[in-house]
């Protein structure tokens, strides 16, 4: 029956040769091409461009809106940070803290200051996180347990928590017979100089690998650092000894640069340590 | 042709005064008026040719000084005025017991002095026999004239013939003769200093004589200056050191030296010979050294530096049996190297017997060991092989002495384990009270030292601190630090 339509082709009419010319049509852009200069009409483009222009208009008015407020926030928050940091309140410092680097976060890493804040705020996570169980008293407590066991309750005490250390980290080979020079520097691994040792002889030893903070430090050279890393795991430094290895999150690294809270700690007072942070800070390019 | 008549006059010439010669005759000797008095019938007879000083004149005589001799003088004969001085030729008579002169021919002559003056020009330093006949023939004079002023004259050329005959005798180096020469000035009353430097100057002599490795001779030529110059025998009051110079100088600073410089140099010389002997004695194998040291000491009392190498020798020689000593005889050996200021060498001996008899010790040996170990710290302070042997003694069995000796050194027990001290502290003997569990980080540190590191862990609450202590034997101390009162303990020591 003819009803004056043109009746749609039944594509098994299509010859197959204009089948694949459409196909190519829609992989080469043409096709797309075709519709967007049949799309683009000269009134349907001068509304498209208003609508970007008053887009970019508001995107802009809000980012300097909110740049200008974590400028003001960072003004006034970081000074009470520091205040409270300087005097080893960490609780007090809490809101100031996290304020000012969420301040800080928005200006920029350009900002001395605002890295300030967000270090400020790294630090913190660290004091608020520290173990609460210490080393010797694990020990004491899993004498008998046995060494299959041993891993996966020191990282139930410990895993996720913070420790501060202050001590000389030493650089070596993360494998032995790794000793040439133009290897690269991710084999090296550093050693903490504070090494555990009980009744038993069961040892333990703090070791950080492939850790980039550290990539000043050259194999075979030392230095001393005051920092918080968080522990991740441990596990025997061979088969059947009582050496254990005890490594820390790598990206949990942080250099400790406020003297405050470490004399609150109980740090002794002496030089060498505002020595260490000073030199620690200027690392971090926070030093005013 | 002229060749002939120069030889013709040169021959003419000889026979002419040949023959003047001998009609002339023997010209005659100068006889002095006193030689004449002392013996005059030697001279009867004979034509003389007599000098003497004028006295009186008149009638056709003269009388000369001191002479009783009559010269008569002939018409012929001219006087001069004040003659002085007179040379007479003439013929001596004894006319029936009295001596008469007849005057053949009177002149004016130079006085003595004069003359005397005239021919010492002439003389040469070599010639200093003629310079003292000389003097003597202007003392015969002056005495017959009682002339005081030629008698000095006499006196000094005497005296200048004297340094001449000295300066020839040592030119030729001969020394006896040079001191007989000064024994025959001390006759003629030369100065007595003039006389030590003659004899010293011989001595001099003598010592450049000397043969090599001769001890008897240098000591008999000390005792020659000990005798024969002032000052030779007599040491000074204080000790002294003689400097070294060349002996080929002593002579020039002697002589430009004062009277009481010299007698020092007398004394060195004397000091000198006698230390050259002694040391060539002390070479000799079968000396007793012992005895040249009381020999220095009696001899040269004042030559400090000569007695303590004797005696070092002494002990040297000593020394060579170390091994065999008794460790009381070893002891006193040690200290009388030291007592003579030769620490060094005291040491070095001290260090080779106490090695000597470590190499000696008993495998199993505790006691020696212990005993060695104090030796070792009394005697050389050598703390480091003291512990070694005490350590030594024992890891071979208990020894409350080895442990109490560790304990005197200044170590302290830990554990199972002696801890040495820091190196920095001195080694004095400790007080009770070890570094235990629960000690304060005071007590680590005036116990222990400082540590050599330093490292810390913080957590929630606590913070524990490691002392790391190199040793030997390494040491790991633990303390753990309240906060609140910034105060530490130790709560684990470990030695790894």
């Amino acid at each position: 029956m003819d009803n004056g339509l043109t009746s749609a082709a039944d594509p098994a009419d299509i010859p197959p040769r204009e089948v694949v010319r459409k196909v190519l049509d829609v992989i080469s852009g043409r096709a797309l091409l075709r519709w967007t200069m049949a799309f683009l009409t000269v009134p349907r483009l001068v509304l498209l461009l208003t609508l970007v222009l008053c887009g970019a208009t508001g995107w802009w008015t809000w980012s300097t809106y909110r740049y200008r407020a974590a400028v003001a926030t960072l003004e006034e928050e970081l000074p009470l940070a520091q205040v409270a940091f300087d005097a080893g309140e960490i609780d007090a410092a809490i809101p100031h803290v996290r304020a000012a680097a969420r301040a800080g976060r928005v200006i920029g890493p350009k900002s001395v200051r605002a890295k300030s804040a967000v270090q400020l705020e790294r630090e913190l996570e660290g004091w608020r996180r520290l173990a609460t169980m210490h080393i010797g008293q694990f020990f004491a407590e899993h004498e008998a347990t046995p060494p299959s066991e041993f891993a996966e309750a020191f990282e139930f005490a410990f895993a996720n928590r913070t420790l501060i250390v202050d001590g000389l980290l030493i650089a070596t080979d993360a494998s032995p017979g790794a000793a040439d020079p133009h290897v690269a520097q991710s084999s090296v691994e550093y050693t903490l100089d504070w090494t555990w040792i009980d009744e038993e002889g069961r040892q333990v030893e703090f070791v950080f690998e492939q850790c980039p903070a550290f990539a000043h430090i050259k194999r075979g050279s030392s230095e001393r650092v005051i920092l918080a890393a968080e522990v991740e795991r441990i596990v025997l430094a061979s088969p059947g000894s009582s050496h254990w290895r005890a490594f820390f999150k790598p990206d949990s690294v942080t250099f400790l640069t406020a003297l405050g809270p470490l004399q609150r700690a109980g740090w002794p007072g002496n030089t060498d340590i505002e020595d260490v942070l000073l030199e620690q800070r200027q690392r971090l390019g926070i030093n005013e | 042709m002229n060749l002939q008549r120069v030889i013709c006059a040169v021959y003419g010439v000889a026979v002419v005064a040949l023959t003047t010669f001998v009609v002339a005759g023997e010209p005659l000797d100068e006889l002095d008026v006193h030689q004449l008095e002392l013996s005059p019938a030697r001279y009867l007879d004979r034509e003389l040719r007599v000098v003497g000083r004028f006295a009186s004149a008149g009638a056709g005589k003269m009388r000369l000084m001191g002479s009783k001799i009559e010269f008569r003088l002939g018409p012929e004969i001219h006087l001069f005025a004040n003659p002085q001085h007179v040379e007479l030729v003439g013929r001596l008579e004894d006319l029936g017991g009295k001596l008469v002169f007849n005057t053949q021919r009177l002149t004016k002559i130079p006085s003595e002095s004069q003359r005397f003056e005239d021919r010492k020009k002439m003389l040469t330093q070599v010639n200093y026999p003629a310079l003292y006949q000389l003097s003597d023939w202007a003392l015969q004079r002056a005495q017959w004239y009682n002339d005081s002023h030629l008698e000095q004259q006499a006196q000094d050329a005497w005296v200048q013939a004297f340094r001449w005959e000295e300066d020839d005798i040592a030119r030729r180096g001969l020394a006896d003769e040079l001191l007989a020469l000064a024994d025959r000035g001390q006759q003629h009353e030369i100065a007595p200093s003039e006389l030590a430097r003659m004899r010293y100057r011989a001595l001099l002599l003598k010592v450049q004589k000397l043969q090599p490795g001769d001890s008897a001779q240098r000591i008999s030529l000390a005792e020659n200056v000990s005798e024969l110059l002032p000052g030779g025998d007599r040491p000074p009051r204080s000790p002294t050191q003689d400097s070294e110079q060349d002996q080929s100088k002593w002579w020039i600073q002697y002589i430009q030296s004062d009277e009481s410089e010299r007698e020092a140099m007398h004394r060195a010389l004397y000091r000198s010979l006698v230390r050259d002997a002694l040391l060539i004695e002390s070479n000799r194998i079968e000396s007793d050294l012992a005895s040249l040291v009381r020999q220095a000491q009696e001899m040269v009392p004042e030559d400090t530096r000569l007695i303590r190498e004797l005696e070092r020798l002494e002990l040297e020689r000593r020394a060579q049996a170390l091994a065999t000593l008794s460790r009381r005889d070893a002891l006193t050996l040690f200290s009388q190297f030291e007592r003579l200021d030769f620490h060094d060498r005291a040491k070095e001996l001290k260090s080779s017997w106490l090695a000597g008899r470590r190499l000696a010790l008993d495998r199993a040996e505790i006691e020696d060991r212990v005993a060695l170990a104090r030796d070792y710290w009394q005697l050389l302070h050598e703390a480091e092989t003291a512990e070694a042997l005490l350590r030594e003694s024992l890891s071979i069995g208990p020894s409350p002495d080895a442990e109490a000796a560790l304990s005197e050194l200044g170590f302290v027990k830990i554990g199972q384990n002696w801890r040495r001290p820091m190196d920095s502290q001195p080694l004095t003997p400790v007080a009770d009270g070890d570094v235990v569990v629960g000690s304060s980080e005071q007590l680590v540190i005036q116990r222990l030292g400082a540590p050599d590191a330093v490292a810390r862990t913080v957590g929630a609450g606590w913070m524990l601190e490691l002392w790391r202590y190199e040793g030997p034997p390494q040491l790991f101390v633990y303390l753990r630090r309240i906060a609140a009162t910034g105060k530490a303990a130790v709560v684990k020591i470990v030695a790894p």
